[in-house]
């Protein structure tokens, strides 16, 4: 028997067993390196503009990516074959993804407006080695040893980056990077995940 | 039932294992579906619907069936009344625990 802790750890588990989150995840971070790395050489006018407009933008997107199109494909690909469950959001988790959200925002507004604000030659070592122990623990804390894999690509490749680039760049093409190693690993899951036969109607 | 000290009126509806096992299932979750509580508890399909019809018909649980495509699907959710019972026995038996 489960107690309520387990039994919200196997609900997280569940919802992870499909690859649909990190899907959503790396596309998320495609798109927040991609603008990362790229505001470099966009018009000063522009720049401007997309500050105050795309981190907000790509918050707004996630939430309804998040809230409406995964729920609804999990409806369709995974209750079919492993069963149904969306893991309840407390207060404290929806406090933090909020907090979260706010924050990446209002960092990204202020990198960007700020032209090469945090020109620090360190930042992209710094971000990759959060990155690393962020997909690290998460890989401890949901039992997922995918995320193990991930967390080791995530170290090869802020090893792999060249300290010569730019701060901005460096960031950039690391999230970049993880993103598409995210989407690559989640849409191979799903594949996998796809093979399982439909079991008799319950 | 009652505990050593005659206080704790545990919920009997909760108490028992296979129940107790889907509602702390549940109470973790938003919702969830036949299929998932199948897998998790490991009762079979008849034992795992006669416990759930005994939740339902205790106001502790909403049922809604429907289908997908053509697929048949049945999503439970704990009401608040559900919530609360399981709360309020967890607090019984932490209480009895002593912890």
């Amino acid at each position: 028997m489960k107690t309520p802790n387990d039994a919200g750890l196997a609900a997280t588990r569940h919802w992870n067993i499909d690859g649909l989150p990190d899907i959503e995840a790396g596309g998320l971070l495609i798109l927040w390196g991609g603008v990362l790395a790229g505001h470099e050489i966009w018009p000063s006018r522009l720049t401007a503009i997309a500050s105050g407009i795309l981190p907000v933008l790509l918050v707004a997107v996630f939430l309804i990516v998040d809230a409406l199109l995964v729920p609804r494909l999990k409806r369709r690909l995974t209750y079919p074959r492993a069963g149904y469950v969306r893991p309840r959001a407390t207060p404290y988790r929806r406090g933090t993804a909020a907090g979260l959200g706010a924050f990446s925002a209002a960092a990204m507004m202020a990198w960007i407006a700020g032209g090469r604000g945090l020109d620090r030659p360190h930042m992209p070592s710094i971000v990759a080695g959060l990155g690393t122990l962020f997909l690290a623990y998460c890989g401890w804390r949901f039992r997922l040893p995918r995320l193990f894999a991930y967390a080791v690509a995530a170290a090869a490749v802020g090893l792999a980056l060249p300290p010569t680039w730019p701060p901005d760049l460096g960031v950039g093409a690391f999230q970049v990077a993880v993103g598409t190693l995210l989407l690559a690993g989640g849409g191979l899951t799903l594949r996998r995940f796809l093979r399982i036969p439909v079991p008799e109607t319950p | 039932v009652t505990g050593p000290r005659g206080d704790a009126d545990l919920d009997r509806l909760i108490h028992e294992p296979a129940r107790l096992h889907i509602v702390a299932l549940l109470f973790a979750a938003e919702e969830a579906d036949f299929l998932y509580l199948l897998r998790e508890t490991g009762l079979t399909k008849g034992n795992l619907s006669s416990h759930l019809t005994r939740l339902e018909e205790a106001g502790y649980l909403d049922v809604h069936k429907g289908f997908v495509g053509k697929i048949a699907r049945t999503v439970c959710l704990l009401t608040p009344l559900g919530r609360a019972a399981f709360a309020t026995y967890r607090a019984q038996l932490r209480a009895l625990a002593g912890v």
